[in-house]
Order: C-alpha cells, then structure tokens, then sequence
C-alpha cells in the first residue's frame, strides 16, 4: 500500500480517490476486506482521524460497507462498481477536455490525435 | 454533557515588558490533534504553561475539561515541556519508577513498549544519554501517562530529522491512547502537518490564523507548511 500525499490538497480526499481508482480496476474484488484505519494511516503516515474520514466517506459512496467488528469491505454490488468505474473514467475525460480545449483544440482534431495515439501506443 | 479539551477567552498573559499572549481566545475539541504552530517567542510555551496549569494568565479565562486549572486538571493532563528536567544521576527505569511515584497514571508497560520503539535501554543512566536519546526518553515518560490532554512543547526539537516522521506518527497512532487530545507545538511544519486535524498560527502572543487542517488546504489550495510562511513572515 502506498500513498502519495499532497499536503496541498485535502489528504482525506486523496486517500478516497486512492481506493475508489483501486476499487474501479479491481485491485480491491467485490466482497475483499480493505485494511484497517490504523493500517492506512501508518501507511500514509496521516492522522487516522483523516482516514477514518475518508471511509466514512467512501461508505457514502457506496462502495465499501463497514460491518461492526469486522472492519470495512468491498461491496458486493457489482453495479456499484461499475458505475464507479464510469463515472471515475468520465471525470479523467471531462479534465483532459477542459485542459486540451484550452489549448484550441477542435473536436475533429482531439479525434485525429486519438486515432494518433493509440496508433503509436499499438506499435 | 461534554467540554471541549481547552476553552481560552481572552487570554492575555503580560510580563514586565513584553506581553507574551495578547487577547488568545480558542477552543481545542476532544480527540483532536491540533498543532499549535508559530516561531521562537510568538507564545507557544506560554500558552502551554497555561493550559497546564503552571502558570497564571493575567487576565481571561482558562477552562480544561470544563475546569479551571488546578488539582483536578493535572490529572488528566500531562504537559512536556522542551527542556530537559530530568535527573542526570538515575538510570531511565529509575526515573520511570520516579515518575510515577508522582503520577499513578503512569502505565510501566506501555512504557517498556515505547522504550524498545525509541531504543532506549532502561538501564541507561541519563546523563550518558545523547540529546536526540533525551528527547525520545522525555516522549517515552509523557506517553506513558493515561492523560486525556497531552501537552507537548516542541516534541521533535533534537529528534534526528530521518526518524520524526516515525515518531510523529506513533505518537497519532500506535501510542495514542483511545479519545486522547493532543496538542503540539513546534515550527517544524513539514514534518508533522499530516498528522494535524486543526492549526492555530500564533504570531508576537496573538492567534492570526486557526482552523481545520482539511478545510484550509481546500479553501487556500496551501500546505500548513506553504501557510506558515504566508501568515508568519
């Protein structure tokens, strides 16, 4: 488990899109036990009030349950997953449009560049 | 119902001829980490001492868990303060037993777990202890107390830099004792600002800048440490 910290930016929040991005590519199965709060914080050497923070905050999102005693897990829904995984997928879409727009980039170019890309990516 | 850790109001504390705390109102939740966090002479210690019970302000009000300090608050609050007030002549199990003659609180076992996570052997005597050894023996004998407030002055001043971050997050996480609120003092930001739920910045005895940690960086786009140069230079 690793984590990188930007003390710019809220912690709890990075340490949520940590495990949703985990979650969404299956680094984490639907039903697997999530490492402790303590666990997490010693890795992330943050406070474990954060981390309690973000899982209070990922519970929210539906994705993890916490069962009493137990500890917290991966829920089993996969549609929850999935539309994690979408939503996850179309927020990185929305920020490379909005930085490539910028740039004065016309919808038929960003296609011919795609099309570039993963030509040379294939290669 | 329950009291915040730490209500100041006001607190002004006036020497000859300086004021050392100018108007310093604050409030301090239970279970948060909260970082005290200015330059040498911007009233940290000051303010500790007050909260501790050690010294008097001149004029405001002080609450600890409700109370104003006294007997009653002392024992729930265990302050460290930066300097050394350890005899030179006892071996680090003697002062332990010492310490405890003193505060009944103090848990031997949890202290010989905190001996070996620091390296300290117990038979040392203190005087032939380094001073990064002193500073780690002075977190063994504070976290060793079941105090609900724990007060530290500059807790990382003469910890190697490579092991502050280790000893930070020990002090946050393994060694914390379940609900207990801490307050830290140091200028050293960097290192400790992840373990920090709420800043307060102090500057000349007066509070310029206080608020959750998590909040700051979000509405600011700043580090506590990026914030400490901006608000205290």
């Amino acid at each position: 488990m690793r984590f990188d910290i930007d003390e710019r930016q809220p912690i709890y929040r990075q340490i949520v899109d940590t495990f949703v991005r985990q979650i969404a590519r299956g680094h984490w199965p639907p039903g697997e036990k999530l490492p402790s709060i303590r666990e997490v914080a010693a890795a992330a050497r943050v406070n474990p009030n954060t981390v309690a923070r973000a899982f209070q905050e990922l519970e929210r999102t539906g994705l993890v349950e916490t069962r009493r005693g137990e500890g917290t897990f991966v829920t089993t829904a996969r549609e929850a997953i999935k539309n994690c995984r979408e939503k996850t997928a179309r927020e990185i879409w929305v920020d490379f449009l909005g930085k490539i727009r910028e740039l004065g980039f016309t919808n038929e170019e960003i296609q011919r560049l795609v099309a570039e890309l993963k030509e040379e990516n294939e290669q | 119902m329950t009291f915040p850790a730490v209500k100041l109001e006001k607190v002004v504390k006036r020497y000859p001829l300086t004021k050392a705390l100018d108007g310093v109102s604050l409030t301090v939740d239970q279970g948060k980490v909260v970082g005290l966090l200015g330059h040498n002479g911007s009233g940290k210690t000051t303010l500790m001492k007050i909260i501790a019970g050690l010294k008097n302000p001149t004029s405001g009000e002080v609450r600890v868990f409700g109370m104003a300090p006294g007997v009653e608050t002392k024992k729930r609050v265990a302050y460290l303060p930066e300097v050394n007030t350890y005899y030179n002549w006892m071996t680090i199990d003697e002062l332990l037993n010492f310490v405890k003659a003193f505060h009944p609180d103090l848990n031997l076992e949890k202290a010989a777990l905190l001996k070996t996570f620091m390296n300290l052997k117990g038979g040392e005597k203190i005087g032939s202890l380094s001073k990064g050894q002193q500073a780690r023996l002075k977190l063994v004998v504070g976290l060793s107390r079941q105090a609900d407030l724990m007060l530290l002055d500059e807790p990382l001043a003469g910890i190697d830099p490579p092991s502050r971050a280790r000893v930070l997050h020990a002090l946050v996480g393994e060694f914390r004792q379940e609900g207990q609120t801490i307050l830290i003092s140091t200028h050293e930001v960097k290192e400790a600002e992840p373990i920090f739920d709420h800043v307060v910045f102090l500057r000349e005895g007066r509070k310029v800048l206080e608020g959750e940690a998590e909040t700051l960086r979000a509405e600011t786009g700043h580090s506590m440490e990026e914030l400490f140069g901006e608000v205290l230079e």
